[in-house]
């Protein structure tokens, strides 16, 4: 039972370590970012406490210390620079290995060496540096006091100092990567807010769209109608907004009124599952909001009355008392709803269980397509609607779990900055990873073949792709270079890039080592695409140095064998001097595909129907001449019968699938098309792995077998030797 | 002749260009009523100015012994307003409840 408890726990643990690695190359970009501060010392909290809990001792142990030195951080006793974050990512990779090997004998020298990196660290960050260095800008931001507000002296409009409750940080919360936050948020509109044409209500409504609201306005200062004037804001607002955006997105709605409003934007909380303690009290909150002293509430508390009676009869203002429990009331009420929806919103399954669930639903589709048959067979009618109900509620089922297995790509993405960001330490240079696309969903097996290709083209990119700052300088580029990784849907398909704008493949340097390695024929003129493309092929690589990053000549050709094994494609475009783009194609899943079933003879094939771009119906010539014509352009084709080698005379009339190969449309002639097909994918076995042409099999409605075509792999071949006949 | 009530329709937009066409009306009315009604069914829109006007005519009312209340349905587009505002707590549709769950109308008075 423990057991399952620790393996729980590790899989928190590297989900955890995920976040925490993000949050710290974030911090490292942002090192004043007090939220991401707080996020990665909540981060380590968490991992700390989890440890302790399942005996896990020595991580605890460990990440005590660091999370000690990542409170003095969150205190502004140190300062995050560059060679801390070092230490605390060399901190969270000790805290993986101590994770997935607890018995290693080496680890509590580890432990020890780095322990003592970070002693040393805090001692010569210790020395001369003021105390509290973020004092008055952890909490809040304030946008638009210039000239403040024009000759007004209401009641209730000024925004007050909020010194102490500034520097004070939420404590001991719960990271979840994506932490929800209660903001209050004064905003008080100047006079002429409204005879310049702005429209406060309309900033509130846009507001509320960013997350839980609760609005207050302060009408106190509206006077009666022989001082009210039409054009004038009397009117200010405390707003308690509880969401996962950032300040910045809260400041954005105000943005065009910067200059005509006071607005205060600050922190009051994040939602700590782990504290069931109740929120501030009514006397802290106002405390802090520095509207009363700490006296006055201490002498109302002797009171024995309502704390906020007392202090309004204290004089206090009540807009004030009624703010401060809006405040309480709306953080509390924030906070069980997240508890409440974090109970009922989400299990955690092992992968290993939805891989099972998955394949039971391929089970059940193969049994749906031979219902059907025999229901097609028999002609009962009663059982055809039986099939036709099952197959209905199949393809539900079959949508529904291929869903739960599809993950988004941010997954992968984020382990990425941690690489480009290592890498182009190591070779001195200046590399920024974007990513965009990052909610794109795959089925979690393909993201996992994936990331390896990925790692590859990324290294390829630091290394070889990227030029040195000097050399960037020089050519009059930005030291500072950008790796741009970009993930989108086309079609059933998922199309993930690696760009960077560094100085693009050197075309000469290629053609001159395809020349040596026997590649290309001297004096073969080959187009720049077909250049490029060479950098696929085995064993090529221009490096000139072997690095520990890449350059040994593999690599490339190992991308696109990986890629191509999960029925995706490789393209490389290259600008000279601009920068480098390698596109990967790959389907969105590989348990259940869309299929087009095609007959040669008695055999029967699965064309995936994703690269399926026509069917033409061809003679007996045709297919002798050995191409065939395609809306203007002259395809190559493969003739399946002759692939395959199956015996027997094709009809007079015969089809060819156009399909998408990765080098362009080619024609696979089949004797007919049979249809489309729900293609549940079996793997061939060990024995047939290597097959090359096909990429698994399916089981038909009748209980035959009919191979997947792998058709990169068929019109490879094909293709050299129709460019070679047509040349 | 003085009547007791006084109902102003506020009929169109209750806003900043024309707010002071509605002000006109519901002072003439207070200075001829004991009680003045505001009906916002047939509004179109409000805004700050329409809202600020509400609140200011209660204290008024309030300081000069009238009475002044809010009556009619509340059509869609004021209650939206008032909500994204703050001034309600519920979108509701009903003047009467409109009146006593508009934050501090009630303080107005006191």
């Amino acid at each position: 039972m423990l057991d399952g408890f620790k393996d729980s726990f590790r899989e928190e643990a590297y989900d955890l370590l995920e976040h925490l690695e993000s949050h710290l190359l974030e911090l490292e970009e942002n090192p004043e970012d007090s939220e991401t501060i707080s996020a990665v010392f909540r981060t380590m909290h968490t991992i700390k406490g989890s440890a302790g809990m399942f005996g896990f001792e020595a991580i605890s142990t460990f990440t005590h210390e660091i999370e000690t030195m990542l409170d003095d951080i969150r205190q502004g006793k140190l300062k995050a620079d560059r060679n801390f974050i070092d230490l605390v990512l060399e901190s969270r990779d000790h805290i993986r290995i101590m994770l997935d090997s607890p018995d290693d004998p080496g680890i509590d020298a580890t432990s020890r060496d780095i322990l003592e990196k970070l002693d040393n660290a805090r001692k010569q960050a210790q020395t001369g540096l003021p105390p509290n260095v973020y004092e008055g800008e952890l909490e809040t931001s304030e946008i638009g006091f210039e000239g403040g507000r024009t000759g007004s002296s209401e009641a209730g409009r000024s925004v007050p100092g909020r010194s102490g409750l500034d520097a004070a940080a939420p404590t001991g919360l719960t990271d979840t990567g994506s932490a929800l936050r209660t903001f209050h948020i004064r905003f008080a509109p100047h006079e002429d807010f409204l005879s310049r044409g702005s429209n406060p209500i309309l900033l509130l409504s846009e507001l509320r769209e960013l997350g839980e609201c609760t609005v207050i306005p302060n009408t106190a200062a509206v006077p009666a109608l022989d001082a009210l004037i039409n054009e004038r804001a009397y009117t200010l607002w405390d707003i308690f907004l509880t969401t996962e955006h950032p300040r910045t997105a809260i400041e954005d709605v105000f943005i065009f009124a910067k200059g005509d409003c006071e607005l205060l934007v600050r922190l009051i909380d994040e939602i700590d599952f782990a504290d069931e303690s109740v929120y501030k009290r009514l006397g802290q909150i106002l405390v802090e909001h520095g509207v009363v002293k700490k006296d006055v509430v201490d002498k109302a508390v002797r009171e024995q009355k309502r704390l906020g009676q007392v202090l309004v009869d204290l004089g206090i203002e009540e807009h004030e008392v009624e703010a401060a429990l809006e405040e309480q009331e709306h953080v509390l009420k924030a906070r069980r709803k997240v508890q409440a929806d974090a109970a009922a919103s989400s299990v955690r399954v092992h992968s290993d269980k939805l891989d099972d669930l998955v394949d039971l639903v391929g089970e059940l589709v193969t049994l749906q397509a031979r219902l059907s048959r025999t229901a097609s067979v028999t002609e009962s009618g009663a059982l055809g609607t039986i099939a036709e109900n099952f197959e209905l509620l199949i393809g539900e089922l079959r949508d529904k779990t291929m869903s739960i297995r599809m993950v988004p790509i941010s997954s992968t993405f984020s382990r990425f900055r941690r690489l480009v960001r290592d890498l182009s330490r190591d070779l001195d240079k200046y590399i920024e990873l974007v990513t965009e696309g990052g909610e794109t969903e795959l089925d979690k097996t393909v993201i996992e073949r994936l990331h390896d290709p990925l790692v590859h083209i990324i290294r390829n990119s630091v290394d070889h792709g990227i030029e040195s700052a000097l050399e960037r300088k020089r050519a009059g580029k930005p030291e500072s270079a950008e790796i741009t990784l970009t993930a989108k849907h086309v079609g059933a398909r998922v199309v993930v890039s690696v760009s960077d704008n560094g100085a693009g493949l050197n075309r000469e340097k290629i053609l001159e080592r395809a020349i040596v390695n026997g590649l290309v024929a001297p004096n073969q003129k080959i187009s720049d695409s077909e250049i490029d493309d060479l950098i696929f092929r085995p064993g090529f690589s221009t490096a000139k140095e072997v690095t520990s990053v890449s350059g040994r000549g593999v690599g490339m050709d190992v991308v696109r064998r990986e890629i191509e094994k999960v029925n995706g494609t490789v393209h490389v475009l290259s600008e000279p001097g601009s920068g480098t783009s390698v596109s990967l194609s790959i389907p969105l899943t590989l348990a259940i595909i869309d299929g087009l079933l095609v007959q040669i003879g008695s055999e029967r094939f699965v064309i995936p129907l994703s690269a399926v771009q026509a069917c033409i119906e061809m003679t007996a010539a045709q297919v002798r001449k050995g191409s065939i014509e395609n809306r203007g352009a002259l395809l190559p084709i493969v003739n399946l019968r002759k692939s395959f080698r199956i015996e027997g005379d094709a009809p007079p009339l015969v089809q060819a699938v156009v399909a998408e190969t990765g080098e362009g449309p080619v024609g696979f002639v089949v004797d007919a098309v049979i249809g489309d097909h729900q293609t549940v994918i079996k793997n061939l076995g060990r024995l047939y792995q290597n097959v090359e042409g096909v990429s698994g099999a399916t089981i038909l409605g009748d209980g035959s077998v009919a191979l997947i075509l792998d058709v990169p792999k068929l019109a490879a071949q094909q293709i050299d030797e129709y460019t070679t006949t047509h040349r | 002749m003085e009547s007791n009530v006084t109902v102003v329709s506020v009929i169109g937009d209750f806003t900043l260009p024309n707010v002071q066409k509605w002000r006109t009306a519901i002072e003439a009315a207070l200075k001829q009523s004991p009680t003045v009604l505001v009906s916002l069914g047939l509004a179109q829109d409000i805004d700050l100015s329409g809202i600020q006007l509400l609140y200011s005519v209660r204290k008024t009312a309030l300081s000069g012994n009238k009475e002044f209340h809010l009556t009619g349905e509340v059509p869609e587009i004021i209650a939206e307003r008032l909500f994204d505002a703050g001034f309600i707590q519920q979108k509701v549709r009903d003047g009467k409840f409109l009146e006593s769950g508009m934050r501090g109308f009630g303080a107005t008075n006191a």
